[in-house]
């Protein structure tokens, strides 16, 4: 019985260094994924930068129409999901006259929601990674929103 | 070599390991995160051409995923017109452009800290003190070799917490860069820098400039020219753009041809192929025994390197061969079997005096030509010496005082009585085939190893190694496979295979790092009884440190050579010089009878030659003048790794083989565009008038290049105004001076080597040295360690050792050709130098001068409080 607990001692903690080296690359990539998104290096793709699949393809900004002009290249049904999430952001915002802080705003949610989607489609032990990062970028999105009016 | 002189008491230096009074207690580092590798960061900075070389612009990238993610154009000192062209640039190339402070904290930074991402350039360390806004010496660094770099100024407090980047330069192809200050959330993480230059030498062994190195790794883009001095125009900003895309191709093919390596040291700390060897060890799951400090002092006592001799002095030798032997020290590795020592869980000794004597005194060169000799396990044994009159390595400055450089010559050895040295056997046979007397075996102590680490299996560049096969072996058949069959890809996997063999089998062995930690040390090996001293620079180990395998290696090294030397002798035939691994041998037709009988010492599995007659590749048959009666090459040597081999031509002038002119000596100095040509040029002038090839270089200033890549080199910049560290500067060489203390060289403000005006101009400065001055100075120089006849013949000097004249010696300096224009200083001092106070007696001048310590050190060791820093003063 011994043996065995020490036998399990040394098997939790192999796999507990394993899950963090698979979580440091996750994180990595998720890293790289962000920059090739925010540099705008996605568009160059003919793939959907959401769920990797080819076909037809339909440019999305990323903040709205209206505040930027940062594009990624998408699928019907990713943008459709996409656009859905859209329609949950402040509605106020709509009207109002465009400003630096808002457009920052807008770019931060609409990566945010990347981020969330992007979760959805990579392996399991990848997706902790993009939703960590989502979650980051929606804390400095509340940062830049709180000073909106 | 001719009978020798009365015996001669010269100071007599012997390594000597450096044990702490109090051991440093090695807590486990903490755990550091790792870089983000599927980012990196490529930039390269243009700069004025003025003294100050500030930041005109420079261009960034930035890859994710190795793919090109935003181009970025920083400026420093534009005018409004060139910031308009740079605009009008960036604008056609998708780039931004940003002043150099908001690069700095919105986009360096935040990539190369926050995201962790890879910082490459090509000569990084200067590039990284061109966007710094602050310099300074690292603090806590004895002889101050660091600097710090604060790319924001540390007057800003918002930015008061954000980490500096230190930059330690070890030579201009290896610099130890990292983040430091760091506070808080960065406490982390220390930055991943690679300096392009340090990965392909790395990798390749060989020094690249950025346009060698892409056309060495066959990249696609060439490196382009542009004007330097010129305004910021679209065709300087392609050339910088152009330069960054290059980096970044080069960096993409290191890293793919460091992945078949199969090591997991990433490349941001990978500073040499020392470092390969090292993380191939690692991998291998071994870890050298360790001995007893006293027996690890006995042992780099008896260690001396690689033999290099000249037996004959300004005089033409015709009809001379180039041997070498095939990987050396790989070879002896094999031929010695010293993994088993490596493997060992622990060494034991044992004594064996009249064994070790009597199989001495049975073998015969005819013995030492059969493998079983070499495997024999008595191989491994260190005998304590005593001798009268035997030819033994001792390394001195063959002077009265100790002051100037020792050096290593195999001359007649006479021990006072009571006295005994250290040699590994190896020394001791190849004594008795050099002839004179043989060395009398007083104490003899046999190395064995016991057990055997778990030792895990390796794949590198392809080639499994399991873990009952000999790693250096099966590597260096492997290469020899790669050789012969020449597959796809075969010259990179067996340039790898030799750079990883040459550094795994034997530097990392003997490797010995100068701290900046102070501390009591106790050392060994310089006398029988070790002795404590203060050290200011501790001397420490590095993680593979097994002298017991670097000095057999060695010596057995010597003996090697010793081997040719006596076959040579026996044919009839003239060993002329010799060179570590490389012996040139006349006359030609007795090559092949000594390559066969060396033949038998072949380690390897695979066909291959051990001693190999390499004379066409120093004296290519391509190369001979038309007309050449020579058949073979000439030799002509002035001293140690200071010679030349040539041929006469129709009208009986010499030709000079461009692959076979050394440069010795000349190194650090500026020549013409192609070194080879000048310096096969200068050799024929040599031969043909001598002395009097000076005078054709009368009038030409003799200059050399450097950068400001210590802090120890300020004082001698700070007339020229703030500098930045790593600036380019030119080193005017003044004419030598009596006064030791005297500077060798001005530091004055870089003039490029084809900037022949601004040249010219330096002769008209006060004590500026010309080359003719130079050519003379390389004629005239004789190695000390022999006397030379009216013939030029080498005749062996007597030395007698006294207790009295030992002198314990740290880690030899490696950067002796800069030393040589800057002085000792700047290269961070030379080795250090410890005396055992029992045999101080005199005068305290005649003590410093006997043994090439200060004054201040007598009287402080006398006090019992030795400062023995390495520094001249």
């Amino acid at each position: 019985m011994s043996s065995a607990t020490g036998d399990l001692t040394a098997i939790l903690a192999r796999a507990a260094e394993k899950s963090r080296e698979a979580l440091d690359v996750a994180h990595d990539e998720a890293q790289a994924w962000l920059e090739e998104l925010r540099s705008g290096a996605l568009s160059a793709d003919s793939v959907c930068a959401v769920c990797g699949r080819s076909g037809e393809l339909e440019d999305n900004h990323v903040a709205g129409r209206r505040h930027g002009d940062l594009t990624v290249p998408m699928c019907r049904p990713c943008h459709r999901r996409f656009t859905e999430g859209q329609d949950l952001w402040p509605h106020e915002w709509r009207r109002m006259k465009r400003t630096p802080d808002l457009d920052l705003a807008l770019l931060l949610l609409g990566v945010h929601d990347l981020l969330q989607l992007k979760a959805r489609d990579v392996p399991e032990a990848a997706s902790g990674a993009y939703l960590a990062l989502a979650a980051s970028v929606r804390e400095q999105y509340a940062r830049v929103a709180g000073r909106l009016p | 070599m001719t009978d020798s002189l009365a015996p001669e008491a010269f100071p007599v230096f012997l390594r000597v390991f450096e044990e702490p009074v109090k051991p440093r207690r090695k807590s486990e580092p903490p755990a550091k995160l790792g870089p983000n590798d599927r980012l990196t960061l490529v930039f390269d900075t243009e700069t004025t051409t003025d003294n100050r070389q500030e930041l005109r612009f420079g261009i960034a990238q930035i890859y994710a995923n190795g793919r090109l993610a935003r181009t970025m154009v920083f400026t420093g000192e534009v005018t409004a017109k060139e910031r308009e062209t740079i605009s009008n640039w960036a604008a056609g190339h998708k780039a931004t452009v940003l002043p150099l402070f908001e690069f700095v904290t919105k986009e360096f930074l935040p990539i190369a800290v926050g995201q962790r991402a890879v910082v490459v350039g090509f000569n990084l360390p200067f590039d990284l003190a061109r966007i710094a806004a602050e310099w300074e010496p690292k603090r806590k660094i004895a002889g101050k070799r660091a600097w710090t770099l604060s790319l924001i100024p540390r007057s800003n407090l918002r930015w008061a917490y954000v980490p500096r980047v230190r930059v330690e330069r070890v030579h201009s192809a290896m610099s130890f860069i990292s983040c430091t200050g760091t506070k808080g959330r960065f406490r982390k993480y220390e930055g991943a820098f690679v300096d392009c230059r340090t990965f392909v030498r790395a990798l390749t062994g060989e020094k690249h400039s950025l346009k060698s190195a892409g056309e060495a790794f066959g990249c696609v883009r060439k490196k382009t020219e542009a004007d330097y001095g010129g305004p910021a125009t679209r065709r300087f900003l392609d050339y910088c753009l152009n330069d960054v895309e290059l980096t970044w191709e080069v960096y993409s093919k290191c890293r793919e041809r460091y992945t078949t390596f199969g090591l997991k040291v990433h490349p941001s700390r990978l500073y040499s192929s020392a470092t390969l060897a090292k993380a191939l060890w690692e991998e291998r799951g071994i870890v050298p025994p360790k001995l007893t400090p006293k027996l690890n002092g006995r042992l780099m006592a008896a260690f001396y390197a690689g033999k290099v001799e000249n037996r004959v002095r300004g005089l033409e030798v015709q009809d001379v061969r180039v041997l070498d032997f095939t990987s050396q020290y790989p070879s002896l590795y094999c031929l010695l079997g010293a993994e088993r020592f490596l493997t060992a869980e622990s060494i034991r000794t044992r004594t064996s005096t009249e064994e070790v004597r009597s199989w001495v005194d049975s073998l015969t060169v005819q013995d030492l030509l059969r493998r079983e000799t070499w495997l024999d396990p008595r191989m491994w044994t260190l005998c304590e010496v005593a001798s009268d009159g035997a030819i033994l390595p001792v390394r001195s400055t063959f002077d009265g005082a100790a002051t100037g450089a020792p050096t290593i010559g195999w001359n007649q050895v006479t021990t006072e009585p009571g006295l005994t040295l250290p040699y590994m056997v190896a020394d001791v046979l190849a004594a008795k085939l050099l002839g004179g007397t043989t060395p009398r075996i007083v104490r003899a102590t046999t190395f064995e190893p016991v057990g055997r680490q778990g030792v895990r299996p390796v794949k590198v560049l392809g080639v499994d190694v399991g873990p009952g096969d000999g790693l250096i072996q099966t590597l260096v058949e492997a290469r020899i496979i790669e050789k012969r069959d020449q597959t796809k890809g075969w010259k990179h996997r067996a340039d790898g295979l030799k750079t990883i063999c040459n550094a795994g089998s034997y530097g990392i062995f003997v490797e010995v790092n100068r701290t900046n930690r102070s501390g009591t040390v106790r050392i060994h090996g310089a006398t029988d009884e070790p002795f404590e001293t203060e050290e200011e620079e501790v001397e420490e180990p590095g993680a593979d440190y097994c002298p017991l395998v670097g000095t057999a290696l060695t010596s057995s090294s010597h003996l090697l050579l010793a081997t040719v030397e006596s076959l040579v002798g026996q044919l009839g035939g003239q060993f002329v010089y010799c060179d570590t691994d490389s012996a040139f041998v006349s006359p030609s037709n007795l090559v092949g009878e000594v390559t066969a009988a060396l033949e038998h010492l072949n380690p390897y599995s695979v066909p291959a030659p051990f001693l190999k007659d390499e004379t066409a590749e120093f004296a290519p048959k391509e190369e001979y003048p038309k007309g050449c009666l020579d058949t073979q090459p000439r030799f002509y040597g002035q001293s140690s790794k200071r010679y030349c081999l040539f041929v006469r031509t129709e009208e009986g002038r010499p030709y000079v083989f461009r692959g076979a002119a050394s440069d010795h000596g000349l190194g650090s100095y500026q020549v013409g565009k192609d070194r080879e040509e000048w310096v096969a040029r200068l050799w024929e002038r040599i031969i043909e008038r001598g002395i009097d090839a000076a005078d054709e270089y009368a009038g030409v200033p003799a200059t050399s290049e450097f950068s400001l890549s210590t802090p120890n080199l300020l004082p001698r910049v700070r007339r020229l105004g703030d500098m930045r560290p790593f600036t380019f500067l030119t080193a005017r060489l003044l004419e030598p001076s009596h006064d030791p203390d005297e500077m060798r060289s001005e530091l004055v403000a870089f003039i490029r080597s084809d900037d022949d005006g601004r040249r010219a101009g330096l002769m008209d400065e006060p004590r500026q040295r010309s080359w003719g001055s130079v050519v003379e100075d390389f004629v005239r120089h004789r190695d000390r360690k022999y006397i030379f006849d009216s013939q030029g013949r080498a005749i062996l000097r007597h030395v007698l050792v006294r207790r009295k004249n030992l002198v314990g010696l740290g880690k030899e300096a490696n950067r002796l050709e800069d030393a040589r224009v800057l002085g000792l200083r700047a290269v961070g001092g030379r080795a250090k130098r410890y005396v055992d106070p029992d045999f101080y007696n005199g005068s305290a001048t005649e003590v410093a001068v006997r043994l090439g310590v200060s004054r201040r050190t007598v009287f402080n060791r006398r006090r019992g409080q030795l400062s023995s820093r390495g520094v001249a003063r």
